[in-house]
């Protein structure tokens, strides 16, 4: 319906990137560096507190890498916009900054090496525990459950125990699933919170042992959440989801604004291994046409480690098709051609 | 009148305080009132006043302090809005107890559209908590937005920072005045400024003495409200504030900042404070001092007479090392100069990056060491802290790694692997981890929501108070474990306990009930009889002297069955308190020495009850088992237990304790980017969304922490850190706060020295602790080597030793004991796996049972072996003469088979394939039952004289008689090793009969299900007499060879290296299946791969002429049965 948008070359010294942008960046092109140096041009030139800076990466060894290399390079750059004389290095990008406007920048960036522990450097669920906090009471979240990072145990208790139920309930053995194939498919659903089941339970043309796996991996995802909440715990998973149901919420839309407010620039990093619900978030925070902050997605779509998780699989219908083209259409596509270790 | 006093380091501070109280002594009778700022600066303070207070000449050391109250200063607050109050009048805003007016409230408003947002509770989320929370944001409000709930109170509803209460938050002022309304006295900011009046005008009648101090103050507990308080007190009394700062901002400069602009308040977001501090430490770490500072002189005007700044007798002296100097800028608030020249042994300042936490806890034990080892140090223990931002992590691999503290009795002269024992203490934990019994108070009200799995029960009986109440040993928890595995419980206390999870309650197997009647019934009757069962009860046989244990257990159990049925309902508190009173004392004991552990417990359940109060609405609210939880979690898990300071040794703590009390060695444990607070802000909290200067903030109050711990230090700073990733290796950036640090020292040192000092400021550690540059002078340390681990030492030398070979499981072989006689059973057992004979046999080593994870799942997909287990049992039962039926209502019983239609499917598959084995057997003439098993001696004597006796039970008949191995199993190569060798002994025994030896197993294919393989010698009579001799001849050398060292013959890996078609993946294949996983072999040839083991050389004496060990084996032994029977597949 949308018409394949241009994608146009990035360059590291042209205009800034407000409103929406995409940024592609196969392997091996300097991702990282672009969207460190992008965070050092946002801090320079236009006086984005560091504070006002949100950076969203998927591993939490990516975060403190991404955090350690931004302080770095502010530090490098303080020090060039110090003495561009004195500086040995042949810093293009630094070099660039110091052309205009050079005491102002090197006080920002200053400013940005003192209070650097106060950016927003974290995981997509570290952002998400975040801001359900700030939702407060009204969210609809447990304030006081525990996040659980493995649920494997939880999983497979559950899937015994609707197995179990069916089977004991009279439902013939032909019919029933395999308990690893019920297992994995309920492992499948439970990563992907808003793929419908297919076959449903009218659908035409379905076999009945088809049904039955739909049937029993609805109740075994009934399951898991259940227990979960008996023992007062959450997934990472329920987080991003409930996040999504409260920003939608009655104290959602005062959030929404806040966090417009907090954060002049959002950068995600490696979109491409964004879900539908993760996206889901960033859209409905940072996607309206006019929002304020700059949202910057910057990944390689070649690299999409989601789809093989499993959501294309036969049962479990599309959804990622659908969040790549959503972000495809958050405003402008510029793509990483070569290498960016320099300026030309 | 105030008076103010100000120092960076908190000893000349004390010593101001000294002389204080000194030159003015109150009177006798009253107490000096000392406000502190926590646990440990009240223990430390009042040593330290005794050291000057009282001494007998100046100088000396020996004075006494007494009479000292020293509360934490907002007690202050406490005694004013107290004052008039009677003793047994508790004041009902106080939190403890506002908790509860907001819980009851909250109940009774539960239709009131107002609180709508409010009263909507998600899913399995607690009342209690969120009762909790607001209370303790109302709190909060009392003390640092006094302001808005005086509007609130007035039915004005606002911020906080004079604007609209958004419509999402108008929650929350309703609730309060619907509490206000409730307890019918008016709020602490309501009655606060008459009181303050009053107090200012002698009015007030409160317990302090005419002298009030608060000592230590970092930054202002309370903000503006403490100031506002000690304002006012000191009107009629004399008021000292002891000031520790980081370093003191002119006063001037402070008011030539802009002023407070909103009712009073400087919103934080425009504060520009932090362009008064020159130093970059006290710009990103200093916040909440400079906010003190600010309020401070916003309180007292430009008017500096009233303040003394404490002089530093050491002040002028030179700043030798990187740390001095780096204190010396910050307190002079100066920017580093990068002038210092520093040594090259200079280590005041040292970071150490690890692979991982216990890593981390090795190295600060052997830092620690290093600094008490240097001669012309002279330090002792008890001039070391340990803060560890991480503690309760961190505590267990700190007891783990230093070993009992070489005080405590168990302590012997050395540590776990030989180190050195440190005196020590790990303080600041919370009352629940110090206390046994209050720990199994928390796991008890856990276990009682949850699935009764066989592991969490297995746990909680395990635990010290559990054990001591129903006088459980080791033994008898082994034997319990034991009972699990044989009664098959997975999880579930009934059926009916297991529907209250989805489950239906027709599923009446591998509960705790089930497993207790089978246990019950079978310490009443014996197991003997196969698949005996009374009334649909399967027995588990349980020893004679194991039926009191099973009685304790039974009565634990049923203990816990009570409790889940009443948690599953709703009390009141007074109730519940009642209830787990008493279930305590059911449950849980402490021997009398310890006594202290239940009366915790008892005065911890006493005052929860108090809290809630008796006859009040609070006290009528119906809790259920989730509210129960959290309140127990909120008042076992996160309250600190006794304090531990300054009891000897080193300290290790949390990061508050003990800020800003010197210490000459300051370690920081764990300093890892997570480790510290990112301070998220609650979306309630409408101080926190809008705040102002003043305002707690625990983010800036942990980097605060860190400035005061580098300030504390003495003579050196220790960081360790985590490096890389214990897992995967990746290298771990510093946290942002030590890059920062990092930096500031950087800066500080001279330019032409900054490359050898970043070269000696950071270790980065090997990842074992057993690495040889742990042990090598100048690769981890110029002077000596790192390590002082005399075990790692021990295992570095090890493995250098080794160089990549392995040494042989023994040199060379054992005496041999040979006998004269030998049992054919002794033959069989050693043919059917030679190295386990050893291991067992010969060396009499019990061997571990490969652990399998207890199941606690209901068992809807038994696993392969499983399946083999039910299927050998049902061919046994049908053998023996018993019916299918038969056989699978007892395995039902027994909880072994799958639920439904799951079950009747593997019942059904089983069935046929047994009854095939069985068919196949008939055809053969073998019918089963009694009388049908014929046993025939066997007595052989070989030419050496040895002796070989026993029988071999025959199920063949004439004419061709011998015997039959009718198995579940689908690999029969060990059958027919065990068939070729009862052939042998029969025909060696009796050469004229036609024998012939069967096995029958199964393929594991649908076309043909069954295999029949007949063994036959290759001769009969003299001829076939002497191949036999010949065969056991050498299968008795191979015994006695494989009794006195381990021989390397196998099963399935022997007989492909036999023929010829070995592969590495025989060896050591990923499944589990293959040879090198079983215990013995593993044992012995572990360390072996493939190619190491095809290439074990030959010994004098083996078999062949040949080839490796291995293939000597191989061909001798596959080649023997080749040559004496002939096989042939019969189906």
């Amino acid at each position: 319906m949308t018409a394949e948008p241009v994608v146009r070359p990035f360059a590291l010294d042209a205009a800034l990137p407000r409103g929406q942008w995409a940024i592609q960046a196969s392997a091996g092109t300097g991702k990282t560096y672009a969207l460190v140096s992008l965070a050092v041009r946002f801090i320079a030139e236009q006086d984005v507190e560091v504070s006002q800076l949100l950076i969203v990466t998927f591993t939490r060894a990516a975060t403190s890498e991404l955090r350690s290399r931004l302080r770095q390079r502010l530090v490098e750059v303080a020090d060039h916009l110090s003495d561009p004389a004195a500086s040995e290095t042949d810093d293009k990008f630094a070099a660039m900054l110091a052309v205009h406007d050079r005491p102002r920048r090197l006080e920002r960036v200053r400013r940005a090496i003192i209070e650097f522990d106060s950016a927003t450097i974290t995981t997509i669920h570290g952002f998400a525990t975040q801001i359900l906090g700030t939702l407060g009471t009204t969210s609809g979240t447990d304030p006081d459950a525990s996040l659980v990072d493995n649920d494997d145990d939880l999983l497979e208790e559950a899937c015994a125990d609707v197995l179990a139920t069916a089977a004991d309930g009279g439902r013939p053995f032909g019919d029933l699933p395999g308990y690893q194939g019920l297992r994995s498919a309920t492992e499948r659903a439970m990563a992907c919170p808003d793929t419908d089941i297919v076959p449903g339970p009218d659908q035409v043309g379905a076999s009945l042992a088809q049904r039955m796996l739909t049937e029993l991996v609805v109740k075994a995802r009934a399951t898991v959440t259940d227990r979960r909440r008996r023992a007062g715990t959450m997934s990472y998973d329920d987080l991003l989801t409930q996040l999504r149901q409260a920003l939608g919420g009655p104290g959602g839309t005062a959030t929404r604004k806040a966090i417009r407010e907090r954060f002049s620039v959002a950068l995600i990093d490696e979109f491409q291994d964004t879900d539908p619900v993760q996206w889901d978030v960033f859209s409905m925070l940072f996607g309206e046409e006019d929002a304020a902050t700059s949202l910057i997605l910057v990944g390689d779509p070649k690299q999409a480690i989601f789809r093989l998780s499993g959501c294309q699989r036969p049962h479990l219908p599309r959804r990622r098709g659908v969040a790549r083209n959503d972000a495809a259409r958050a405003g402008h596509q510029l793509e990483i051609r070569r290498r960016i270790g320099e300026l030309p | 009148m105030m008076r103010l006093y100000s120092s960076g380091r908190a000893d000349l501070l004390a010593g101001r305080l000294a002389a204080t109280l000194a030159v003015s002594p109150l009177d006798p009778m009253e107490n000096e009132w000392v406000g502190v700022s926590s646990q440990g600066m009240r223990r430390w303070l009042l040593l330290e006043l005794a050291r000057h207070l009282g001494a007998s000449k100046p100088g000396t050391e020996d004075g006494a302090a007494a009479n000292f109250e020293l509360p934490f200063p907002g007690s202050l607050l406490v005694q004013v809005l107290g004052a008039g109050r009677a003793d047994d009048d508790p004041d009902p805003w106080e939190i403890e107890r506002l908790v509860w007016m907001v819980l009851s409230v909250a109940e009774a408003s539960a239709d009131d559209p107002a609180l709508n947002a409010f009263n909507r509770l998600p899913e399995g989320a607690s009342r209690y908590g969120k009762a909790r929370r607001v209370a303790d944001l109302f709190d909060r409000y009392h003390v640092h937005r006094p302001h808005m709930i005086r509007q609130w109170a007035a039915d004005l509803d606002r911020n906080g920072l004079g604007r609209p209460l958004p419509e999402h938050h108008a929650w929350q002022s309703h609730l309060w005045r619907l509490v206000r309304t409730q307890i019918g006295e008016p709020s602490p900011p309501e009655r606060l400024p008459e009181l303050l009046n009053d107090l200012r005008e002698g009015r007030l009648n409160i317990h302090l003495p005419p002298r009030v101090s608060l000592f230590g103050l970092t930054s202002l507990p309370g903000g503006s409200s403490l100031l506002e308080l000690c304002e006012a007190l000191a009107a009629e009394r004399d008021v000292h504030l002891f000031l520790l700062e980081p370093t003191h901002f002119n006063v001037g400069a402070l008011a030539a900042l802009p002023g407070p602009e909103v009712s009073g308040m400087r919103v934080r977001s425009e504060d520009d404070s932090a362009t008064l501090a020159a130093h970059p430490l006290l710009r990103s770490w200093g916040r909440p001092h400079r906010e003190a500072s600010l309020l401070l002189a916003d309180a007292r005007g430009t008017d500096e007479s009233s303040l003394e700044l404490v002089e530093d007798p050491l002040a002028g002296e030179p700043a030798g090392t990187v740390l001095a100097r780096l204190q010396r800028d910050i307190g002079a608030n100066r920017e580093p100069s990068g002038s210092l020249h520093v040594g090259r042994g200079d280590r005041s300042l040292q970071l150490h990056a690890c692979h991982g936490a216990t890593r981390q806890v090795e190295v600060l034990r052997d830092a620690i060491l290093h600094l008490l080892a240097a001669p012309d140090l002279d330090l002792v223990e008890e001039d070391v802290l340990v803060i560890c931002p991480a503690l309760p992590r961190f505590a267990p691999l700190v007891e783990a790694v230093f070993g009992p503290s070489a005080d405590s009795s168990a302590a012997t002269s050395s540590g776990p692997s030989g180190s050195p024992l440190l005196r020590y203490r790990v303080a600041d934990r919370s009352v629940s981890d110090a206390n046994p019994v209050l720990n199994a108070m928390t796991l008890l009200i856990d276990l009682v929501g949850s699935r009764f799995d066989a592991t969490s029960v297995l746990d909680f009986i395990s635990l010290a108070p559990v054990r001591h109440r129903f006088d459980f040993d080791d033994d008898d928890l082994a034997t319990i474990g034991d009972w699990l595995e044989r009664s098959g419980v997975r999880w579930g206390l009934t059926s009916q306990h297991r529907a209250g999870f989805g489950v239906p309650a027709t599923i009446l197997t591998n509960t705790w009930r089930a497993a207790l009647d089978r246990l019950l019934l079978g310490s009443a009757i014996s197991d003997d009889a196969v698949g005996l069962s009374i009334g649909e009860v399967a027995v588990v046989g349980v020893e004679g002297g194991q039926v009191e244990a099973l009685g304790r257990l039974a009565e634990l159990l049923w203990r816990l069955t009570e409790l889940t049925e009443m948690f599953s309902r709703q009390h009141t508190i007074g109730e519940w308190i009642h209830l787990l009173s008493d279930r305590a004392m059911d449950l849980f004991s402490a021997p009398v020495e310890l006594a202290w552990q239940m009366q915790a417990l008892s005065a911890a359940l006493i005052d929860v009850a108090a809290s809630a109060g008796e006859g009040t609405a609070a006290s009528e609210v119906l809790l259920n088992g989730i509210d129960v939880r959290r309140l127990f979690e909120d008042r076992l898990l996160n309250t600190p237990g006794r304090p531990d300071f300054f009891r000897g040794g080193i300290t290790v703590t949390t990061l508050k304790p003990l800020r800003g009390i010197p210490y000459r060695v300051v370690c920081l444990l764990g300093a890892d980017e997570n480790a510290f607070v990112t301070g998220n802000a609650d979306g309630d909290d409408l101080a926190a969304l809008g705040p102002v200067v003043g305002d707690p903030d625990a983010r800036a109050d942990d980097r605060q922490a860190l400035l005061e711990a580098v300030l504390a230090a003495g003579d050196y700073l220790v960081v360790v850190r985590e490096g890389h990733d214990v897992r995967t290796n990746q290298e771990v950036p510093r946290a942002v706060v030590l890059e920062e640090l990092r930096d500031a020292a950087l800066a500080t040192v001279h330019p032409d020295d900054r490359a050898h000092f970043v070269r000696q400021l950071e270790v980065n550690h090997p990842r074992q602790a057993f690495d040889d540059r742990c042990f090598i002078t100048g690769e981890l340390m110029d002077h000596a080597p790192w390590s002082f681990d005399r075990g790692d030492l021990e295992g570095a030398e090890a493995r250098r030793d080794r160089a990549g070979t392995s040494p042989p499981f023994i040199t060379s072989p054992l005496i041999s004991r040979p006998e004269d006689v030998v049992d054919l059973s002794d033959l069989q057992a050693f043919v059917k796996h030679p190295v386990a004979w050893f291991v067992t046999r010969r060396l009499d080593a019990r061997l571990p049972r490969s652990a399998e994870a207890r199941e606690t799942g209901l068992p809807v997909a038994p696993s392969g072996l499983e399946k083999w287990k039910l299927g050998d049992g049902l061919l046994a039962a049908r053998r023996s003469g018993l019916t299918s039926e038969a056989w699978a209502r007892i395995e039902r019983q027994c909880g072994t088979i799958p639920p439904g239609s799951i079950g009747e499917a593997l019942i059904g598959d089983l069935v046929t394939a047994v009854d095939r084995l069985l068919e196949a057997s008939q055809n053969l003439g073998i019918t089963g039952g009694a009388g049908t098993d014929l046993p025939v001696d066997v007595d052989v004597v070989l030419p050496d004289g040895t002796r070989i006796v026993g029988n071999v039970h025959t199920q063949l008949t004439p004419p061709r008689p011998g015997p039959a191995r009718i198995t579940y199993s689908k690999s029969k190569l060990d059958h027919r090793m065990a068939a070729w060798l009862d052939l042998m002994a029969l025909v060696a025994s009796d050469p004229v009969t036609d024998w012939r030896s069967v096995v029958v197993s199964r393929t594991g294919l649908q076309t043909h299900p069954v295999a029949v393989t007949e063994l036959s010698p290759h001769h009969r009579g003299n001829e076939g007499r002497a191949a036999a001799v010949a065969a056991l001849e050498f299968v008795v050398d191979c015994f006695r060879k494989g009794s006195d060292e381990p021989i390397p013959l196998f099963t399935a890996f022997s007989e492909s290296v036999h023929l010829g078609k070995q592969k590495a993946s025989h060896w050591a294949g990923d499944f589990g299946s293959s040879e090198s996983t079983n215990v013995a072999t593993a044992l012995v040839y572990g360390d072996y791969d493939f190619e190491a083991l095809m290439a074990l050389p030959a010994r004098p004496g083996d078999p062949g002429d040949s080839g490796g060990r291995v293939e000597r084996f191989a061909h001798a032994f596959f080649g023997a049965m080749e040559a004496s029977a002939t096989v042939e597949d019969l189906t």
